[in-house]
């Protein structure tokens, strides 16, 4: 009886073995990050961005519905009135002041959907460690330049 | 006494817009059915209301006849309500009412005639609000009353451990009573920076006074005491348990939670109702699609918004995909725990894990937190490339499943460190309230997918699994099929996906298109309503519940007609069936406590809330 026990048991091992020689054949699934990027789907909720016009214009025009839908109040925004001369968006009023507090910020994208001249999205780049605390504010400066984040975008 | 009580900020004291008619009292049920008309008669006068509300059977009741309703409802042939499903608290001191301002409310659940009762108790004001404990009539009571005491500063009178549960023993307030402000920090912005209030921003840390840990209860200083936890990787998360041992055999273990507490029901009260789906994530971080799911449809209860079929069934499907991986990661870190030989499973289950993650990328652009569902539907339509995806990972997930089997459910280590521990029998775990897997592998029949079926679960063809054991072994069977069965709902719902709207139509609680906003005025009107002030949902109460990966993850919302709820309660899942660890480790070995913790299936950050 002992015998057959322990022969039934060595059995099962070598099925459960098996299971692993056969992933001895496949190919890794992992990335070598950050020496590789890693691949990312166009709807990821990253790092904000103020967006512009073509012609250069930004789109913000300063109605503070970002502010008033985030969940954690995490956006500041302060509008200023347009010089008709120089404007710096197309509407009446422009952001004169817009700053996003990461370490608040739970990127959930509702700034994003309440938005409605899409001037404000969740770019990609998730990559934001800094060392001091001040540096996760993003002013409106930062927003606008975004750069351009060290990732791959899959097609949807 | 801490010094850490909140302080009020002034951010907290802006005066709020209510229109007329706001704070308004939850109406009383209206109508009768079966189960109340029988208690009405059979306590008369005592019964201060009985009917129905939103479809849902409530009682009110005085709270002396309090724990003889308990008795009747469970006992009573024609009602057996088996099952105490959670306790949770009103106050209602910012409501237009002078009395009564504490409401205890109780969720009970009949497995055997599949009905739902809600108990709602009006307790007697005074300096020290006192309603009469249930524990002497299901054990389960014991973990949600200490929970209510804790938080809402009601005194349970017979209970047999009432002590607070999350927060420090001296705690200097109970921050669900209304009075206590939220706190918390205004968020620093460059203009504000230099202002002194943020001088202690990420400094905060409390001067390490240390003092002995008091004994639990019941335990003796002659036995040897262990601290498991707070920082062991085999507690999964910050759980500490106090293990008495003789020798290497347990003989009491008593859990001490709140490490994590984080006052979700708080924030959600002073959140609009759009805000709270994204904490919903954050609770129960690995089945964040269900805890969406389950806060929406009980806020839609209250609204009575009628859901889309595609946003239904994208649910469903999102729901199911969740509880994969949430069994994935269950899996891999229990065999992790209790072989630690697992390795390989684990790498195995977690690249599973990986293809719903990415799937749930592709769809909402986040992985972990998804805050996908609104209420009122979805928040966006599926990708094209979503449904192949989709189709590739149901083609490999069965194939997958048989291999994790056949590394483990004959395997001699596996069976010998499972079967025959942590063992509930089917009594044991109706009384105590546990649910979902730990009910299941106990030999209770019992799904709310099935038995009280929401988001058209209805309409999908499943099994559900049962083991008779109620040991370890027992529920890892069970959670084995569940994967299967889930792929199963999965197929069905992508082979019947409807077309049409992803989320209700309906202005007032679902934004417009954004193609609607350059061209409509009133778009634009409700797009801005709807993003500032939110929606107001009627008042009313509502309690619902749904079967998470990890059993019956309920939401109770106690609405006053405003745009944020009055009162929120979650119950957890892992919080009532972590209740059983005690139970189940007595008599066995240190290593079997890891096995059992594993086997519950708890997340911390639920637990805690």
């Amino acid at each position: 009886m002992a015998l057959r026990d322990l022969l039934k048991g060595a059995a099962e091992i070598g099925k459960a073995m098996g299971v692993t020689l056969k992933a001895l054949m496949e190919k890794p699934v992992t990335v070598e990050y950050p020496r590789d990027p890693v691949p990312l789907y166009p709807r990821f909720r990253g790092k904000h961005e103020l967006r512009r016009y073509e012609n250069g214009l930004e789109r913000c025009i300063g109605c503070m519905l970002c502010e008033a839908a985030c969940p954690t109040g995490a956006i500041y925004v302060e509008a200023a009135e347009n010089d008709p001369e120089h404007p710096i968006s197309p509407g009446e009023r422009y952001a004169k002041v817009y700053e996003i507090n990461l370490l608040r910020c739970i990127f959930c994208g509702d700034c994003e959907e309440a938005c409605p001249t899409e001037a404000i999205v969740l770019g990609h780049d998730f990559a934001m460690a800094n060392y001091d605390r001040r540096d996760f504010i993003l002013t409106k400066e930062q927003l606008l330049n975004p750069g351009d984040p060290y990732v791959v975008i899959r097609p949807e | 006494m801490l010094d850490v009580a909140p302080r009020v900020r002034k951010y907290e004291i802006l005066p709020s817009l209510q229109p007329p008619g706001i704070p308004a009292v939850a109406p009383l049920p209206t109508g009768e059915s079966e189960d109340t008309r029988r208690i009405a008669e059979r306590f008369g006068e005592a019964v201060l209301a009985a009917g129905l509300h939103h479809g849902q059977q409530v009682v009110y009741i005085k709270p002396e006849q309090l724990v003889a309703l308990a008795e009747f409802a469970k006992t009573d042939p024609h009602l057996r309500y088996e099952t105490l499903i959670d306790v949770s608290a009103v106050d209602r001191s910012e409501l237009p009412v002078s009395d009564h301002r504490f409401h205890t409310v109780y969720q009970l659940r009949s497995y055997s005639r599949k009905q739902h009762l809600m108990i709602v108790c009006p307790l007697e004001d005074g300096d020290e609000p006192t309603a009469p404990s249930l524990t002497g009539v299901y054990s389960g009571a014991n973990w949600p009353e200490r929970e209510v005491w804790d938080l809402m500063g009601i005194r349970f009178a017979g209970h047999p451990d009432p002590r607070r549960i999350l927060m420090p023993e001296n705690w200097p307030n109970h921050p669900l009573q209304k009075q206590v402000p939220l706190g918390g920090e205004e968020v620093p912005f460059t203009l504000t920076w230099e202002d002194p209030e943020f001088e202690s921003l990420g400094k905060q840390i409390l001067e390490a006074k240390s003092a002995p840990p008091k004994l639990p209860p019941g335990m003796s200083l002659e036995n040897m005491i262990i601290n498991l936890g707070p920082h062991h990787p085999s507690t999964h998360g910050v759980l500490r348990l106090v293990v008495e041992l003789d020798g290497e055999t347990v003989v009491n273990v008593d859990a001490d939670l709140g490490y994590l507490h984080s006052g979700f029901e708080k924030t959600g009260e002073n959140k609009r109702y759009k805000d709270f789906v994204y904490y919903t994530d954050r609770m129960d971080y690995l089945t964040a699609m269900s805890n969406n799911l389950g806060y929406c449809l009980a806020v839609e209860k209250l609204l009575g918004v009628e859901i889309p079929p595609r946003a239904q069934v994208l649910r469903v499907i999102m729901a199911e995909l969740q509880r994969i991986a949430s069994h994935l990661f269950w899996l891999s870190t229990h065999v992790l725990d209790v072989s630690g030989t697992g390795m390989s499973l684990l790498m195995y289950a977690t690249r599973e894990r990986e293809r719903i993650l990415d799937l749930f990328e592709m769809v909402c652009g986040a992985r972990l937190t998804v805050g996908y569902m609104r209420i009122g539907g979805v928040s966006r339509d599926i990708p094209p490339a979503f449904l192949p995806h989709l189709e590739e990972f149901l083609k490999i997930m069965p194939e997958q499943i048989d291999d994790y089997e056949r590394m483990l459910t004959h395997g001699p280590l596996w069976s010998e460190r499972l079967i025959g521990i942590g063992k509930i029998t089917r009594e044991e775990a109706l009384d105590m309230g546990l649910t979902g897997p730990m009910l299941r592998g106990s030999g209770v029949d019992w799904d709310l997918r099935r038995d009280a079926p929401y988001s058209g679960y209805e309409n999908y063809d499943f099994k559900v699994p049962v083991a008779n054991e109620g040991d370890c072994y027992a529920r890892y069977l069970v959670r084995m099929e569940e994967m299967r069965q889930s792929l199963r709902i999965i197929r069905q719902a992508v082979d019947n996906l409807p077309d049409g709207p992803y989320r209700a139509e309906d202005r007032k609680i679902t934004p417009p298109p954004r193609a609607e906003l350059d061209i409509s005025m009133e778009a634009l009107i409700h797009h801005f309503k709807l993003m500032t002030e939110g929606f107001h949902v009627p008042p009313g109460m509502a309690y619902q519940g749904i079967e998470s990966s990890k059993g019956e993850l309920g939401f109770f919302i106690y609405s006053d007609g405003s745009a944020r709820p009055y009162r929120l309660h979650v119950r957890g899942p892992s919080f009532n069936n972590l209740y059983a660890i005690s139970k189940m480790s007595k008599g066995h070995m240190l290593s079997d406590v890891i096995t059992n913790i594993g086997s519950i299936d708890i997340v911390l950050g639920e637990v805690d809330r």
